[in-house]
């Protein structure tokens, strides 16, 4: 063993080094962008917040029943499962969730001035916004697909017949697939419209709430409560419902909901291709208008 | 490095022909054509001269609507992307997110920088050090002081190690401590780490302070621009006072062949030599006028500033900042 030189040890101030490493180009800093959203919707490296608790309810809750519903189907041998439905059921946590998440994503960063920094590194304010579009999608796609993907698992793993069971309803896979990832793109995008034009996180989330109850409710009145002709097709205005009614028609069952009490008979007017249609639009729609937004206002 | 008549002279490090921007009614930068060299500059001017709009154009986030600018030798129009990625850029306000740790918002800016990730935390730690913010990287911004937030601004804009550094105001809304602080920092960046800095100021005493050269803009015009040094020592005066009126001595001046210019009740004589002196000391015997001060001055910047409002604007030969490396 080397015997210590009495005296040698000393601290040393290199000063400032330059940087002599490797540089990484545009794709890296989209990269960046996006793993930093996920970190914020995550509330990671933060102090622990009410909003945050929420969040990873939400997608609990969404999840959670997919297991018990799996343990009693096997149980009972009662395979009855809609997608459409399940993702009906769960639309309330859907929407909670982005309403959370979009606001953290895009609101502090104009309120507190920080796309200032941002847009004077070298990234676009497009990219900003894909990344943020696509970190959000990625997160509503744990509440929105990842139940579904769950069951369809579960109920292949669990049916005896792994193969025979993928290979019967290979169809419900990418209709599944679709419908969550339509219904996870579309609330994305509503929520990050409303994040992109309000600087406070609480009226962001009001609007994007506000808007899609209050669409549902009308909706409702307009096209079930009403009489008038072609009252039917203001379900069209349920923008809560709209991506789910869009994966009942991929399902193969009629866009709207029947009417529980049955006491009038379910007549569909609007196709099925309507809503997905529409779907897609405004999810064009909502994230053409933020865009345009991001590019003509000054940082 | 361009090679003119034989002798080296360095390439600028911020070119503007003809730059121009208007928004609606306003001319905020009017055909600026600027060439800044190695060091610290100074761009000098009072508010709404147009100096913000400047370095957004250098930046590449605003297009002009004529002329061009060049930084680093890149195009700011055609080519934003890569010229962002080498400059560093300190904004005057705040700017910075409330509930992140200063270590994770500098590294993260080293990352959108292009530094790998690995890099971008020992970048954001060191350059954190270096701007006196070593011991308090893991804290939230939210609780930082005014001053500490500017240091951090400042980190952000160091931690890619750019080729040049823009800084807006950076002493604005700091206590004299925190001011005193930052131009330190500042003028430690620039001449022992060695990076070029244009320093965006409404305040003389900073760019006096810390800058080897000014670019001076006013209502969008570039008034003046060169080498501190150059500009300071263009005129040198001396400044004389008596204990009644000038005027009589002004006059035995002038006689005698030596340019002078009355300031209330002061005298201004431009120095060409010492004889100067001797001259003024004659003068005031002759014209029996008593002398209760005397003093060689330069001209400050604001002379220079007042100065350059009335005139054309001022160009000395080389570039503006220019210093060995």
């Amino acid at each position: 063993m080397t015997k210590p030189v009495p005296g040698a040890a000393r601290i040393a101030d290199r000063g400032y080094q330059h940087y002599t490493g490797r540089r990484v180009g545009g794709s890296h800093a989209f990269w960046t962008l996006a793993r930093g959203a996920l970190d914020r919707a995550l509330g990671r490296r933060r102090k622990v917040s009410l909003a945050t608790v929420l969040k990873y309810l939400a997608v609990l809750f969404a999840n959670a029943p997919i297991v018990f519903i799996v343990a009693t189907q096997t149980a009972t041998g009662d395979h009855n499962f809609s997608y459409p439905n399940y993702l009906s059921a769960i639309s309330l946590l859907s929407i909670l969730f982005a309403a959370l998440v979009a606001p953290d994503l895009l609101c502090p960063d104009r309120r507190e001035r920080v796309l200032t920094l941002y847009f004077a590194a070298p990234i676009t304010r497009l990219q900003y916004l894909l990344a943020n579009a696509a970190a959000l999608t990625a997160l509503m796609l744990a509440i929105t697909l990842l139940p579904l993907l769950a069951y369809f698992v579960g109920a292949t793993v669990l049916s005896g017949s792994a193969l025979g069971y993928a290979g019967d309803h290979k169809d419900d896979l990418w209709h599944l697939l679709l419908g969550g990832t339509l219904a996870a793109g579309y609330y994305a995008a509503l929520a990050l419209l409303a994040a992109g034009f309000n600087d406070r996180r609480a009226y962001a989330a009001a609007t994007f709430l506000g808007t899609l109850l209050v669409s549902a409710a009308a909706s409702a009145i307009l096209s079930q409560g009403m009489r008038f002709g072609g009252h039917e097709r203001f379900a069209l205005l349920d923008l809560l419902q709209l991506p789910i009614r869009a994966t009942r028609w991929l399902f193969g069952m009629p866009p709207e909901v029947t009417i529980p009490n049955g006491t009038r008979p379910y007549i569909p007017t609007v196709d099925g291709s309507v809503y997905l249609g529409l779907t897609v639009a405004l999810i064009v729609v909502a994230l053409g208008a933020v865009v345009w937004h991001y590019l003509r206002t000054a940082d | 490095m361009d090679t003119t008549a034989g002798t080296q002279v360095p390439a600028p490090i911020v070119q503007t022909s003809e730059l121009s921007k208007r928004f609606g009614a306003v001319q905020a930068l009017d055909r600026a054509t600027l060439a800044i060299g190695h060091g610290c500059t100074g761009l000098l001017g009072p508010n709404g001269a147009g100096k913000s709009t400047l370095i957004r154009l250098l930046l590449g986030l605003l297009a002009p609507d004529g002329g061009e600018a060049r930084v680093a030798g890149i195009d700011a129009r055609r080519d934003p992307l890569t010229l962002r990625a080498v400059v560093g850029y300190m904004p005057e306000h705040d700017c910075l997110p409330s509930d992140w740790l200063a270590q994770d918002f500098v590294r993260y800016m080293g990352a959108l920088h292009g530094l790998p990730a690995r890099d971008a935390v020992q970048r954001a730690n060191d350059t954190l050090y270096h701007v006196g913010l070593g011991e308090e990287r893991f804290r939230p911004i939210g609780g930082f002081s005014t001053g500490m937030k500017a240091r951090v601004k400042l980190a952000q804009a160091l931690v890619h190690d750019p080729q040049v550094l823009l800084l807006d105001e950076p002493t604005n809304g700091l206590d004299p401590g925190g001011r005193d602080e930052m131009l330190e920092l500042i003028d430690r960046i620039t001449h022992q780490m060695g990076l070029d800095v244009i320093l965006s100021s409404h305040l003389l005493e900073d760019i006096e302070r810390v800058a080897d050269a000014v670019v001076m803009i006013s209502g969008g015009r570039v008034l003046v621009q060169g080498p501190l040094r150059e500009l300071l020592a263009t005129t040198p005066m001396i400044t004389v006072r008596a204990a009644g009126s000038p005027d009589p001595l002004a006059t035995w001046l002038q006689g005698h062949g030596y340019k002078t210019e009355a300031n209330g009740d002061e005298l201004h004589v431009e120095y060409q030599s010492d004889a100067l002196y001797d001259a003024i000391r004659d003068g005031a015997a002759e014209t029996d006028t008593p002398l209760t001060y005397l003093k060689r001055r330069t001209r400050s910047l604001e002379d220079i500033y007042l100065a350059g409002q009335d005139t054309d604007p001022v160009v000395p030969q080389s570039p503006a900042g220019t210093v060995a490396r």
